[in-house]
């Protein structure tokens, strides 16, 4: 076998090794990109419950025009999948939802942080943490 | 015994040779993808879901520089401006939520109320507060 041919084979089990990683990698990366996309999925389900809470009055349990004291049942902060934790102001909610693949760093689940404000009507904040 | 002509080896020459760069620059683009994957996963601030581990994690920034003080009980941070800055949104929002609502746990306090402030300015650099959340 000739010197350059050598060099070909050493290549190419160079170059399939390193497909085989990058595509494990990338197929990662889709999962990761799949489960965020569910948990802001769930953050707007919440959005719509915290939403329905702050319209109705304060004499019926509901916010009177704001999203302070807005508790969701527990059904919808902890799936199988995916837990959310929120804390609320008087016209704004915040949500950090946590899935269960992990994230870019390789060891904690992806987390997304969202905030919602109800003088727009649309999240100010949208962040992949992980 | 078979016989090459000087052409045909030539030829055959020629298109090795092509193989073999087409098969480097596989190779460079491959290792330039390890590299970014590899920078994008260094740059990415590593939080624990569970805020209770979250006390080793503030330990290493504390080592790295990052962090200058944390003071749970009135949730205020203190930070190198420099390294703060040099970190990107989203590893600031984390920070900032995560140590919300650890210090909210840890007061027993509904509200996540959390301050970073920057340790030679004292400018306040994000927040948890009245208006939510702010990041500068």
């Amino acid at each position: 076998m000739g010197q350059q041919q050598l060099l070909i084979v050493v290549l190419v089990i160079f170059i399939v090794g390193l497909t085989v990683w990058t595509g494990v990698r990338l197929v990662g990366s889709i999962n990761q990109s799949n489960e965020r996309d569910m948990v802001l999925h769930q953050i707007n389900v919440l959005v719509g419950e915290a939403k329905k809470y702050a319209g109705a009055p304060k004499s019926t349990g509901g916010g009177g025009g704001s999203f302070t004291g807005f508790t969701p049942i527990n059904r919808l902060t902890n799936t199988s999948r995916i837990r959310v934790y929120m804390t609320t102001g008087d016209n704004w909610i915040l949500f950090q939802g946590y899935g269960s693949t992990e994230g870019w760093d390789g060891t904690t689940p992806v987390a997304v942080v969202a905030q919602y404000e109800m003088t727009t009507g649309t999240f100010s904040t949208i962040s992949n943490i992980n | 015994m078979a016989t090459v002509r000087i052409v045909d080896a030539d030829k055959e020459d020629r298109r090795q040779r092509v193989l073999v760069i087409a098969l480097f620059a596989f190779g460079i683009l491959g290792i330039s993808y390890l590299v970014y994957d590899y920078v994008r996963i260094i740059n990415h601030v590593a939080l624990p879901e569970d805020p209770s581990l979250i006390d080793p994690v503030v330990l290493q920034w504390k080592q790295e520089g990052l962090v200058s003080s944390f003071d749970s009980k009135n949730g205020l941070l203190v930070v190198n401006e420099q390294k703060w800055n040099s970190r990107d949104r989203e590893s600031k929002v984390g920070i900032i939520v995560q140590l919300a609502r650890y210090c909210a746990q840890k007061n027993n306090s509904p509200s996540w109320a959390f301050k970073v402030v920057g340790m030679s300015s004292q400018l306040t650099l994000g927040e948890m507060g009245q208006a939510g959340l702010v990041v500068q």
